[in-house]
């Protein structure tokens, strides 16, 4: 108590430093009349509509479930991101013509212009190192790489002509997931929880599962939230270990204890919001709470042990593991609980042919292995547990790779790889009510650029935000004066897929 | 004669810019008359009348290049009615305010009168100007072209909705003409409040066989057979932002399946008689036809064929929500609601009674996991408008889905994990709207009853991915 009437009397005295300062403020009434004017105006503009006062009546509580423009197929998004972007050339995008090409050198009209992260002079092209068939009913083409994957081509819809416009890592993993090269903008992860709201008050509406070893080049940024609050940022759990870095309480607190502090904090939290109605403070309050009910659930949500064998069996999991495929269980299981928005970063993907590892024909094909049966079960478990027509499940990279072979620095690599490419590559998404079966976008006979069907990331996410119900010109953030989109300024829906 | 046609034509179009002449010189006779009437040591008289002079003679000119544009036509004939004579009108009483706005002599004692009054004269014109002026806009950019894009929370307040689409159904799409019961239907959604009898938009109306087979200016839109050369099918389909795209951007889009079926209408010959059943059909074309059929619009407006639900009792909802039960409205002004009791494992019998209260708008139940049991079924079955139904992991059995029977739209349950057996099947067939059933880990293993023709698609699960040799190797 002591404690709390020292923490309550810190709390007023902030409060008599804010009375006088508006003391003085109150003689520019003008100036106060119109910065309440905008304030207003702000409100009436930006800002998910709701539908009915009566959602909003829990204001403490910023992942209250919220309505979308428009009824929305998908319910919650499952985005699998292969971190150093994978080749669309080895894996979906079939050009056979590049096989008679192999190892001839680049026709100078492809370089003309064109900058590349690593090519240097006239690299030469090089074949698909993999074998293709075409799967299902659909007739998708995929490579041997992904031997179970091509039995659920028929749930699946490609984009074959995605393209982007940054060739670095780390801006163009920025730009998939925040719409934005540049650091400051929220992901597409907080954009959906900030308009969704969660469906579970005991989980965090914004999930992330990275594979271990390295984790995205563009840091955490890609799961934050930019100019929305924080309390809708990507929160990462572990599959090995706590959850969540300090979940469990230490040692001698009680479960009790716990709570009174966190009512205590989040008493004067209170008042400080009325005070200054900064909306980070509600924030806090939420995490506090959400942290104290996460105790509980988190731990219970991210224990795969208790599955069935024919589940781990699926899967291929392990429990107790740092791996791909305990997050694609665990982003099954985080959906199922009502959680919006999970992020899954695998990582090894960036394959230049520097080493066994990073090389087209050797370590490429072991993290196809590694991928290949946990997404596919993935995409089975949702679909007989009837989650798949509400959950979209999105799988691509940052950006493709080139259908010319690397050559660092003008100089032969030691083994197959391709550079970074930005102006083709492949994007598939599943569920969440994208259409069955359809691969839309068409690349040249090399694969190097999109003749037909072209799709940007802005369209990717266009129409991601379509199939949760949103109008992505509408669904805005007003931030410093003026309302941000996570499509910026540009963006089509990809009709063809939706 | 060709050449005073031509003449009048080019006149014609001088009157969207000869038009704010009048409108800027009225209002601005009458801003000067206000201060004179107000601040009598200004001497505004003179410029008044200059003003009104040149004010009138334009409104005159605006009067005969309106006429003009008027008869090449293209233009809605109400709106265009009221547009010409509030113009002549304008025209008229502005001559009558000038003629009244002379210097002080001898008159009639009632010319004295009406001078007296022409302040307000100058305010009917400008009154006039206005709506005129508003109908000249609906003239060009359309009905509803101000309403439609005032800001959204201006609309709320002011209580304007937002436009309603027509749906458009069929009872047998097989036996139907296509032109006549699906195309035309979708044009006349779509296109002919640009291309139609009243505004013939670049010469084109599609609200006739005539008409359509005529095309617009640039020739024919209907190439038989060929929906790359027909227009009508290759507008639709260039890239949004494309400035020949139709429709025009801030029309309300066309959907996929109407350009499909439009698509499948020309490839099979563009015939104007031919019916359903008589045009060759995809798998796809045949999904969209059912769809017609059963009244479903597109999918992207899910739950739209229903009736517009009553208003939520704010209260009981603070209650349930206080309690862990969410409940969802679908969209913003909508008052359809999800239910979902994932935070209320405790969710009873009793708790699905109480929400009977709600049972007009709810289309969606997530009550899996909860303790729901076989007796609160028959609560189920008075939810009138319940589309997705999630039972998973619940006490229900084949016996509680006997109640079931009688729900109206629902068309998709979740039985996963339940004890539910072959039986379930047999009693979910007879629910005509059903097409997706869950029943993983249960006792549910046929996905035929053997009585065939059932709609349902029944998902088994128990989904295996057999090992690969190459699972295991290691490059």
């Amino acid at each position: 108590m002591k404690d709390l009437s020292k923490l309550l009397n810190e709390a007023q005295q902030q409060q008599l430093h804010a009375v006088t300062r508006r003391h003085f403020l109150k003689e520019c009434v003008a100036g106060i009349g119109s910065i309440a004017l905008g304030g207003l105006l702000g409100n009436c503009g930006g800002g998910v509509q709701r539908a009915d006062g009566a959602f909003d009546l829990n204001a403490l509580n910023p992942l209250v479930p919220k309505s979308p423009h428009f009824p929305g197929k998908a319910k919650s998004v499952i985005y699998l991101h292969m971190a150093g972007a994978p080749s669309q050339l080895e894996l979906f995008d079939y050009k056979p013509a590049l096989h008679k090409l192999h190892n001839q050198p680049c026709p100078e009209s492809l370089l003309a212009g064109k900058k590349f992260a690593f090519i240097r002079g006239v690299p030469k092209m090089l074949g698909p190192q993999a074998t293709f068939a075409q799967y299902g009913q659909s007739g998708a083409w995929v490579s041997d790489h992904l031997p179970h994957f091509s039995k659920v081509v028929d749930e699946v819809s490609f984009l074959k002509a995605v393209h982007t416009d940054q060739f670095n890592h780390g801006p163009a993993q920025l730009f998939m997931h925040t719409g934005n090269a540049r650091l400051g903008r929220p992901s597409i992860g907080s954009w959906v929880t900030y308009g969704l709201g969660s469906e579970n008050s005991n989980l965090p509406g914004f999930v992330v599962l990275t594979s271990g070893g390295k984790t995205p080049d563009a840091g955490k940024s890609v799961w934050g939230s930019g100019f929305l609050p924080s309390v809708y940022q990507g929160v990462q759990c572990r599959s090995k270990g706590d959850p969540v870095l300090y979940i469990a309480d230490p040692d001698g607190i009680g479960r009790d204890l716990k709570r009174s502090a966190i009512d205590a904090i989040n008493e004067v939290n209170k008042e400080e919001y009325k005070t200054f109605k900064d909306p980070e403070t509600l924030s806090r309050i939420a995490q506090y709470e959400m942290a104290y009910k996460m105790q509980v659930a988190v731990p219970e949500v991210m224990d795969i042990a208790k599955e069935p064998a024919y589940i781990h069996e699926l899967y291929g999991t392990q429990p107790g593991k740092e791996s791909f495929a305990n997050n694609c269980l665990l982003a099954r299981k985080l959906v199922e609980q009502g959680v919006r928005f999970v992020q899954l970063f695998d990582w090894g993907w960036d394959s230049h042919g520097t080493n066994p590892t990073d090389s087209i024909d050797l370590g490429f094909r072991n993290k196809c292995r590694e991928i290949d049966r946990p997404m596919t079960a993935l995409i089975m478990d949702l679909k007989q547990r009837g989650l798949l027509d509400e959950t979209l499940v999105v799988w691509g990279g940052e950006f493709g790779r080139t259908p010319m072979q690397e050559n660092r620095d003008n100089s032969d690599m030691p083994f197959l790889g391709r550079d970074h490419h930005t102006d083709a590559y492949t994007i598939w998404m599943a569920g969440g009510g994208i259409r069955n079966g359809v691969s839309y976008g068409e690349t040249d006979e090399i694969g190097f650029t999109g003749v037909s069907g072209r799709a940007s990331v802005h369209d990717v996410h266009a129409t991601m935000l379509h199939l949760l119900g949103f109008d992505h010109e509408k669904f805005t953030y007003e931030f410093q004066g003026r309302p941000f989109r996570l499509t910026d300024v540009e963006g089509n829906l990809i009709q063809a897929i939706v | 004669m060709m050449f005073l046609e031509e003449l009048a034509l080019f006149i014609g179009r001088w009157h969207p810019l000869l038009v704010h002449l009048p409108i800027g010189m009225l209002i601005l006779a009458f801003a000067m008359a206000v201060v004179d009437r107000y601040r009598k040591q200004l001497e505004y008289f003179s410029a008044i009348r200059f003003t009104l002079l040149l004010g009138s003679v334009a409104a005159i000119v605006a009067c005969i290049t309106g006429y003009f544009l008027s008869r090449n036509g293209g233009y809605e004939a109400d709106v265009l009615g009221y547009h010409k004579w509030l113009g002549v009108a304008v025209a008229v009483i502005s001559v009558v305010t000038f003629l009244l706005y002379r210097a002080p002599t001898h008159a009639k004692i009632w010319i004295q009168v009406l001078r007296s009054q022409r302040l307000m004269f100058l305010l009917i014109v400008v009154i006039l100007v206005g709506v005129a002026g508003h109908f000249g806009g609906t003239l060009t950019h359309g009905e509803g072209y101000m309403k439609d894009v005032l800001p959204t929370a201006l609309k709320s307040t002011l209580g304007i909705a937002p436009p309603k689409e027509g749906v458009f159904t069929l009872t047998n799409a097989q036996e139907a003409v296509v032109y006549q019961d699906i195309i035309q239907p979708i044009l006349k959604q779509r296109c002919q409040s640009c291309h139609g009898e009243k505004k013939r938009e670049g010469g084109l109306a599609l609200h006739n066989q005539q008409a359509m087979l005529q095309g617009g200016d640039g020739g024919a839109v209907l190439v038989k057979g060929d929906t790359v050369k027909s227009e009508l099918y290759a507008r639709l389909v260039l890239p949004e932002g494309h400035e020949k795209r139709m429709p025009p951007s801030g029309r309300s889009p066309i959907t996929m399946d109407q350009i499909k079926l439009i698509s499948w209408w020309i490839a099979a010959g563009a015939d104007f008689e031919r019916k359903g059943k008589e045009l060759p059909q995809s798998k796809e074309i045949l999904t969209i036809l059912t769809k017609l059929e059963n009244g479903h619009q597109e999918e992207t407006s899910l739950y739209a064929a229903l009736p517009a639900a009553p208003p939520l009792p704010k209260d009981k909802i603070q209650a349930w929500q206080a309690r862990g039960i969410k409940i969802m409205s679908i969209a913003a002004d909508n008052n359809m609601v999800m239910v979902n009791a994932v935070n209320y494992a405790q969710f009873s019998n009793k708790d699905l009674e109480d929400l009977l209260a709600i049972k007009d708008n709810i289309v969606q139940l997530k009550i899996g996991r909860t303790a729901v049991t076989n007796a609160g079924m028959i609560t189920v079955a008075k939810f009138p408008v319940l589309h997705r139904l999630h039972l998973e992991y619940t006490a229900v059995t084949d016996e509680g889905l006997l109640h079931l029977q009688r729900l109206k739209k629902v068309t998709y349950i979740n039985l996963v994990g339940t004890k539910v057996t072959q039986q379930a099947l047999i009693h979910l067939q007879k629910i005509p709207t059903l097409t997706h059933l869950y029943a993983f880990n249960t006792q549910l293993r046929e996905t035929e009853t053997g009585e065939g023709n059932s709609k349902i698609r029944v998902d088994t699960g128990n989904y295996v991915l057999p090992y690969l040799p190459s699972d295991s190797v290691i490059f």
